[in-house]
């Protein structure tokens, strides 16, 4: 329609990848006394265009992730390469608890900020009487 | 925020750490047993951890922002110890061999303890993954509100 | 919003969209009255189209981010209150005229 949802948009995908990022976070955690494992996170890629001054996604990769048209970033998810434990496992607890934390905290951000934003336009619209 | 994938993973290390607590229970209540029904003296037992894949029906065919590379965990099997037995030189005991020497189980409770404490941790850690995930759900809920 | 309050709004849509082709010649291009009017119509429904898909999505397990259904409602809600405000809008203009036409 008529209303520019390009900021909220970019909001979801922000939400999306945390989402997805909890959810490597709880594998991790999850497979610490697992022999073998390796810890999986993001990797954020992020180009700036610098000609139109927006953000642009690499997507070079096959395996990686697609947001949503003209959002700011990409993500693909990698195997970290620290080295492992005696049994092979390279899950460093105290960074997955940490990740936890932080990454609760930005998608609590994200919301907030899409929930003001959403709020706003409604606003906008009521008050656009006769 | 999706709901089901995060509960399910993190759910699977609870048991999968709550088993192992109880095999390690069963080590340090079987410190000491010199018979078993078995014959011969309690053997030390481990869990032997794996990753498993989360069930298919998580997932529909529109799943944007998955990996297949999430894992829950499960317990894939629970061995004996085949390390030797303790010795103690006890030559009254009823179990005591023609040496004199009684075998005791091979369960160290040192070691029995810092597993513990590995184990209540890694419980503890799943826990929370819950606990934050679920006050990220709540959030979301607040939408637009 | 109810079913009423809706349903109510698309008879006014559809009665003033009713009205301005027999009273008044219509526009050339894209602006054309009644032209936005039926328009404005159809994106009431559609609107509640996409909430209902939004929510049996979420049911079957179709869509398993719960962000996405919420906005999927808000970006319905918004494009309802829009079209609430376009209506007042049409509604003003229309009398206006009505009340200067010969």
């Amino acid at each position: 329609m008529i209303i520019d949802y390009t900021t909220i948009d970019m909001l979801t995908g922000d939400l999306d990848l945390r989402v997805l990022r909890n959810e490597l976070t709880a594998s991790n955690i999850a497979n610490v006394d697992t022999p073998g494992y390796k810890s999986l996170d993001l990797e954020f890629t992020r180009i700036l265009d610098q000609a139109a001054g927006r953000l642009r996604m690499m997507t070079t990769d096959p395996r990686h992730l697609p947001g949503p048209a003209d959002s700011a970033s990409g993500a693909t998810v990698i195997e970290s390469t620290f080295p492992g434990r005696a049994d092979g496992n390279n899950v460093q607890i105290e960074d997955e608890m940490l990740k936890l934390t932080q990454n609760s905290i930005k998608y609590n951000v994200s919301i907030q900020l899409l929930t003001r934003k959403l709020n706003g336009l409604k606003n906008a619209l009521m008050d656009a009487r006769r | 925020m999706r709901l089901d994938t995060v509960f399910d993973i993190s759910g699977s290390a609870l048991k999968s750490q709550m088993m192992r607590m109880e095999v390690i229970s069963a080590n340090l209540a079987n410190i000491n047993a010199t018979s078993t029904p078995e014959g011969g003296p309690y053997r030390r037992r481990d869990v032997v951890f794996q990753s498993r894949p989360l069930p298919a029906e998580l997932f529909s065919d529109h799943l944007a922002f998955h990996d297949n590379r999430l894992q829950g965990v499960e317990v894939n099997q629970v061995v004996t110890d085949s390390s030797p037995f303790n010795r103690r030189y006890e030559p009254h005991h009823p179990h005591a061999g023609p040496d004199g020497y009684v075998l005791y189980p091979n369960v160290n409770v040192v070691v029995e303890m810092v597993n513990m404490m590995g184990a209540a941790r890694a419980y503890e850690a799943s826990m929370a993954v819950i606990l934050s995930t679920k006050s990220m759900i709540a959030k979301t809920l607040e939408i637009g509100r | 919003m109810s079913e009423i309050k809706i349903d109510e709004i698309r008879r006014q849509l559809a009665d003033i969209s009713q009205k301005s082709k027999l009273e008044m010649p219509p526009e050339e291009g894209r602006g054309s009255f009644s032209q936005v009017l039926r328009n404005a119509v159809a994106e009431v429904n559609n609107d509640q189209v996409k909430t209902d898909e939004a929510i049996r999505d979420y049911l079957s397990g179709r869509e398993t981010n719960l962000h996405h259904t919420l906005l999927s409602l808000e970006k319905a809600d918004i494009s309802f209150k829009l079209m609430m405000q376009l209506r007042n809008k049409l509604l003003d203009v229309y009398n206006e005229i009505m009340r200067t036409s010969v």
